[in-house]
Parts: structure tokens; sequence; C-alpha cells
């Protein structure tokens, strides 16, 4: 019962996201206040008619209904409530469910938002008409090809287990930020589409950009949190300790956080100085590509990949088509509509220009990245041998459009729109210079050791980016009021971020160790500083596992710190183990020991690291997310009020 | 306009070197055998672990086994932590370079990841079997 009611929930939605699509893009004579009304009883519809679809989904999971193909895949009666649950995005079917789900909710909650008066009524209804066809396009493939409801003649009594790796809590909410940040990019693809759909000529084609702004910011916090979520899960989880490995769907999700970067930089340009309209449209367009692209890559199983599950070609090549559909409608109408931009002569020295150039390298980063990814898909698609392209390539190859970005990043801060005053910015430059350059060598020689002119590089630009975001908060003469400081405040974080993530990767990837070591009871090794010394080897047991678990006491000469206890867990004996490690951190270095397995002779073989400033590619985001939150939810109710006194 | 070219066509030349040293040749054991994989540099070989064949140094974490498309095998020598899934008639793929014997010493060995997921390559072998 419950999963034909689920079916029939995705076939309203289905009908309601055509509907959205064809009141929303304007294709009847009805009057644009009717449409506006229609279209958004419409959107309730559809959101509602997928969440219930999600609750149907849910149901069955948490009742343990194996008669639904998709539970006895993935879920069985052993399973804890929170991981039934969170197995609706386990896999494929599921996990597209709750991309649309997400998309319909970016459509509802873009359909209520407060700031749209009636000047940006076409506009907005017309993005509602795109988000519509989007979502009708992918309720059809899930209709079609990933269907969660298909329901079983024979159901089995009990189901498969879920993969272990992904019974964690960081996965129940990794895959849900990730997609939030991937569909929420459709919203500026949709304005951006809608606005070469609906403008006329002069003012109102600039209207979209200070529409999208914040919800490219908001999709931007999800994509940042996502991709963290993921990071940080590889790193506990996957019994490695590495935090990025430069996996397919790894980078998947950077490519569009990078343009999607270059777009919320872009759009400050053209809402305030009404310039380079084409280029943000374009990074619309693009960054919501590559989410599409990420989809695909993810979704199609077309990768040689870790991470890559399911795969079916047909659903790849229904996915491709739509990419292919999306992305070339939007570049068309680009070409066809986009009113060509007064050229306006622009001052080297000015925020637009710096703003522009940093986008083109993040723009570069992306494209490395593709190439890198994409490079081996198609030489072997060409049966030209099989290649993969190694993570030295990216380490390398990304410093070139990096190192000119942070540098620019710092001067940029202290230009103005227009036009600079380079005797003033100098003044200032020098002395962060100065800061940033003892910053680093204190760095060197006080805690960590000279290891080569790159980390050195590397520290100084991760400080030069973080003191010019300081400056401007600090700087007496610009600052009076807190006002003003709430509105640098959200770049400062942001950039402070950037910086802090940039050290942290400099420091580990300079300064970490690591060493593969078998170790009998009693027997101690050293990395480093740290001492660590295996003490006993128990059996344990979970709900659904049971588990070998290592005793380990690390110390240093002088103190003693802590015993930790990394697992080897066994969820099914039919399946291999898994490795929980054990990791001990602060804010300094983390530890981390993942056991291996017994090598006879009594000796059990360990992986064990030293990783200094680790967190801060953790943390380092997390100050980006809450940048981002601050513009949305303090900067900018702050500024809307402003604008009404003005008015006043 | 002359800097900004000279900066772009460096740049460029970075990255096709990088590209070029940094990709990664995959082989299969015939392959190896039959010498059509490089001897000066790495690159990835894919395989069965053949089932018998591994071998521990007793109380280390170095280890010995085949890697076989199931017809010639290949000796692969690993200093480290196997991952998890590494069994006995698993598929794997290892990185590395073969040293003067023939002998390939695997820097990093990735095992396919879970019931339903296996590296395309991987996939092959086992219907050719």
């Amino acid at each position: 019962m419950i999963p034909e009611l689920g079916q029939l929930l995705l076939v309203i939605a289905m009908v309601a996201a055509f509907f959205q699509a064809f009141l929303g893009m304007g294709l009847t004579k009805i009057s644009t206040d009717q449409r506006d009304r229609l279209v958004s009883r419409i959107v309730t519809i559809h959101t509602v008619g997928l969440f219930l679809a999600m609750v149907c989904l849910g149901y069955s999971f948490v009742s343990d209904d194996f008669s639904v193909l998709y539970v006895a895949l993935n879920s069985n009666t052993n399973l804890p409530v929170v991981y039934k649950i969170a197995a609706i995005w386990g896999a494929h079917e599921g996990s597209f469910l709750l991309w649309l789900f997400l998309l319909s909710l970016w459509s509802f909650l873009f359909a209520f938002s407060k700031k749209h008066d009636s000047q940006y009524l076409d506009l907005k209804i017309t993005a509602l008409g795109i988000l519509g066809l989007i979502s009708f396009s992918f309720v059809l493939f899930i209709i079609f090809t990933s269907n969660p409801f298909e329901v079983l003649p024979n159901p089995p009594i009990q189901g498969r287990s879920l993969n272990p790796l992904l019974q964690d809590p960081a996965l129940v909410i990794h895959p849900p930020m990730l997609y939030a940040g991937y569909v929420g990019l459709a919203v500026p693809f949709a304005l951006a589409l809608s606005s070469l759909m609906t403008s006329k000529e002069g003012h109102s084609q600039f209207q979209w950009a200070s529409v999208a702004r914040v919800w490219t910011i908001m999709a931007w916090v999800f994509l940042t949190g996502g991709i963290v979520l993921g990071s940080w899960w590889a790193y506990y989880e996957l019994g490695w300790g590495g935090w990025w490995f430069w996996d397919p769907v790894e980078n998947a999700s950077l490519m569009p956080w990078l343009t999607a970067t270059a777009l919320l930089h872009s759009l400050i340009v053209t809402e305030r100085q009404k310039l380079f309209n084409g280029f943000s449209i374009l990074l619309a367009i693009i960054s919501f590509s590559q989410s599409l692209l990420g989809t695909f890559l993810v979704r199609s199983g077309i990768l040689i990949s870790v991470h890559s599950f399911a795969s079916d070609p047909s659903r790849g090549i229904f996915i491709l088509g739509l990419l292919g559909l999306f992305t070339g409608g939007a570049l068309l109408l680009l070409a066809m509509k986009h009113k060509k931009e007064k050229p306006v002569k622009i001052d080297i020295l000015s925020r637009e220009s710096f703003l522009l150039l940093n986008n083109v390298f993040l723009c570069t980063a992306s494209g490395l990245i593709l190439i890198g990814t994409l490079y081996p898909l198609a030489l072997e698609m060409l049966d030209a041998g099989k290649i993969s392209v190694g993570a030295p390539y990216f380490n390398f190859v990304l410093l070139i459009p990096f190192l000119p970005l942070l540098f620019f990043i710092g001067l940029g801060v202290f230009t103005s729109w227009k036009f600079s005053n380079a005797k003033i910015m100098i003044s200032k430059l020098k002395w962060v210079l100065a800061a940033s350059i003892l910053f680093s060598i204190g760095c060197t020689v006080f805690l960590y050791g000279y290891a080569g002119f790159l980390t050195l590089i590397g520290i100084t630009l991760a400080g030069w980016t973080m003191i010019s975001a300081l400056m401007p908060l600090v700087e007496r003469t610009s600052i009076n009021t807190l006002e003003n400081a709430m509105k640098i405040l959200p770049m400062s974080l942001a950039h402070i971020g950037l910086g802090l993530t940039v050290l942290g990767i400099t420091v580990t990837s300079s300064y970490g160790l690591t060493q593969d070591k078998s170790l009998r009871f009693g027997q101690s090794t050293q990395v480093g500083d740290y001492i660590f010394q295996l003490n006993d080897i128990k059996e344990g047991a979970g709900p659904n596992y049971f588990s070998i678990i290592a005793e380990i006491q690390i110390s240093t000469k002088d103190n003693e710190i802590t015993v930790i206890y990394p697992e080897k867990r066994i969820y099914d004996l039919n399946s291999p183990a898994m490795t929980e490690a054990g990791i001990e951190s602060n804010i300094a270095r983390d530890l981390f020991v993942a056991l291996g397995e017994n090598v006879g002779d009594q000796a059990w073989s360990f992986h064990l690291q030293y990783k200094p400033l680790l967190r801060l590619i953790w943390i380092g985001p997390f100050v980006m997310i809450i940048g981002g939150l601050f513009r949305v939810y303090l900067t900018r109710p702050l500024r809307r009020r402003k604008l009404v006194q003005q008015d006043d | 306009m002359i800097v900004v070219l000279l900066g772009v066509g460096l740049a460029s030349f970075f990255v096709l070197k990088s590209f070029q040293q940094n990709l990664l040749y995959y082989f299969t054991p015939i392959q190896v055998q039959s010498g059509e994989a490089p001897t000066d540099r790495e690159f990835r070989m894919g395989g069965l672990v053949q089932p018998g064949s591994v071998r521990r140094a007793e109380g280390s974490v170095a280890v010995e086994f085949f890697l076989t498309d199931g017809n010639v095998f290949i000796i692969v020598k690993y200093n480290g932590i196997l991952p998890d899934l590494f069994r006995e008639g698993q598929g794997i793929i290892a990185t590395g370079r073969l040293d003067t014997e023939g002998v390939f010493i695997a820097r990093e060995v990735l095992a396919k990841h879970d019931e339903n997921y296996m590296p395309p390559e991987i996939h092959k072998i086992k219907e050719t079997t």
C-alpha cells in the first residue's frame, strides 16, 4: 500500500512540475498576477508531494517492508533506526529522490521568499518555470530508470545489509548537505536564464544578480559543508588517514564549488557596478552544469573510483542527455539573447578588475581539475589505453592558479570600486606583507623547521590572506561604526577561513609523518616526538557488529598523553572487516592509528600518523560557512533596513 | 600584454609537463610479462590476488603475493598496511614500479570497495577468466 502511494506521489509531483514549467515560462496567455498565484500553489503541491514520497520511502525502511526492492537491497531488521532513515539516500534510487526533493524545496523557498516585489515578479515566475522544467526531467528520470518504489512479488524475509562504510553519523548528513549544495545552484542558473528571457534593455537586466547572490551564497554554504563532511568522513572512516584523494567523485564536488565561488564574487560586481553581466550568467550556467556533471560522474558508474557504487549505463546516458540539454540550451540562450554591454574602461587598480582576475583563476583551477578527471575517461572511451591521473598532477598543477589567486586576494581587499589610490594601497600593503613574512618565519623557526621554499611560500600566503582580511576590521580610519564592521565581516571571515585552510594544507603536507609498523604487546614505536605503545588487543561488540580493539598508549618523552582504541569491525561474516581508526586530536596536531591485521608471531600491523594543523583544513571551511551565513542573515537585513530608511 | 602571454605560455607548459609526468598507465599481468609496461616509471597493475599466494614476513608489515589475470602472474611486494578488502581471490589495483628482477614493488594497494563496486578493469578480468 505505502509503496504504491509513494509511486502515486511521484506521478503527482511530475504533473505539478510539468505545470510549474508550463505556466512559469509563460506559455499561456494569463496575467502575471494570476500566474504568480497559480505557480506558487503548484510549487507547494510539487514540494509536498515529493516530501511525502520521501516519508513513504522512509516508512518502508523503518517498518522493514522488504517487498520494496530498494529497501530489501539496502536495509535489514538489525539496522539501527537512524541508519534505516539514512539508508533512504544510501544508494542510487533514493539519493536521486532526495536530490529531487531538495530541488523542489529550494524552489519552494524561492517562491515564497519575501524579497520579490512586483518588479521582480516576471523574473521570479520564469525562474520557477525553469526550475519546474529541471524537476520534471528528473522526475521522469526517476520514474523510468530509478524507481525507488519498485515492488518485489516475493519479498525476502530479511534484507541485505547497508554498506557498513555508510553506517556513520557524518554520512547521515553528508549526502543531504552536498546535494542541497548541488541543486541549490539550480536557483542562480534559473535566475540567469530567466533574466535572459524576460529582461528588457537597460536597468532590468541586472536585477537577477541581486536576487541570485543570496541563493548562490546559500548553495555555496551547503556545498562547502558537504565537501568538508565528506573529507572528514574519508579521514576517519576509510582507514588511510588521508583527507583528500583526488578521487573523481571528490573532484566532482570541488569543481562546482570553485565556479560557484567565482559566481558569488562576480555577482557582487554585477549587482553593485552593473558590470560583467554576461560573465556572471555564464558562471551561473557553468556552476549548475558542473553540478549535473558531478551527478553524472557519481551516478553513472563510469569512473575508476573508490567511491562509485551502483552502475547502469542507461541511467548514465539519460543524465548525460539532460546535462547536454540544459547546458547547451542555456548557452544557446545566452548567445542569442544576451544584450551587449556597453564597453567600459576599467582601471587595473580597481576592485572589479581584481575580482575578475581572481574569478578567472578560480575557473582555471576548476578547468584543470576537469581535465585531470575527464581525460582518463575520454582516452578509455576512445580505446587509447587506460591511464589515471595521479594526485601529483593535481597537487602541482593547482599551484599555478592558486598562488596568484591568494596573492591577489590580499591585494584586492585594499582596492576600491572604479579606481584605487596606489600610494595608499602600498602604504597599507607593506605592513601586511611584513606581518605575513614574520608569521611565516616565526612558524618555520619556532615551530616546524625549514621544509623547502614552497612550504615557506604557502605559509606566507596563508598569513597574507588572513592578515589582509583582518586589516579592514581593525583599521580605525575606515571603520567607525559597528555597522561598517558588520558589512566587512562576511568577507573577512570567508577570507580568514581560506587562509586557515591553506595553512592547514601546507603544514600538514609538509610536516606530517606516516609509518606502517608491526607491533607486539608492550612494543612501541616513535613517530616524530610521539611514542605509540601497544598495550593490549581485546574483543568487543556493538549493536550489529563485533570487533577487535587495540589499546594504544601515546606518550611523549616527558608526558603520557592518552590511550586510544583503534578497531576492526566485522559487520557480517561474509564481508571483510572495517577499520575504525583511533584518533587523538587537538588544534595543533592529529595523531592517527589504524589497526591492520594479525601478521603472525603475535604481532599486529598498524598505520600511524602525526599530522600537524590537520584540523585547520576543516575549521577553515567552517569559518567560511559562518562568513556566508553572516552575509545572508545579518548583513543583508541590515542593508535592507538602511535602504528603507533612505527611501523615507 | 607580452607579460601576460608569457605567463600563460609558461603556465601551460608546466601544466602539460606535469600532466605528462603524472599520468599513470594501467597494465594487466600479461602485458607486464610481455614487457609492455615501462621499467623506468610508475604504473598501475590490476588483477586478482592468487589464492594461497599471500606470504608475510612473520611479525612485520612486509607482504608478498601473486597478482594474476587468470593466465600469468606477477610477484608483488608491498611494505605496508593492506586495505580492509584485500583478500585472496579478490580484485585489486597496485601502483608501483618493476624492479630489475621483474618483481612489482607496490607503493599503494587498492582493493575493490564493496560488494557492488569493482573497478571496471577488474570486472573485465573476471569476465574473461
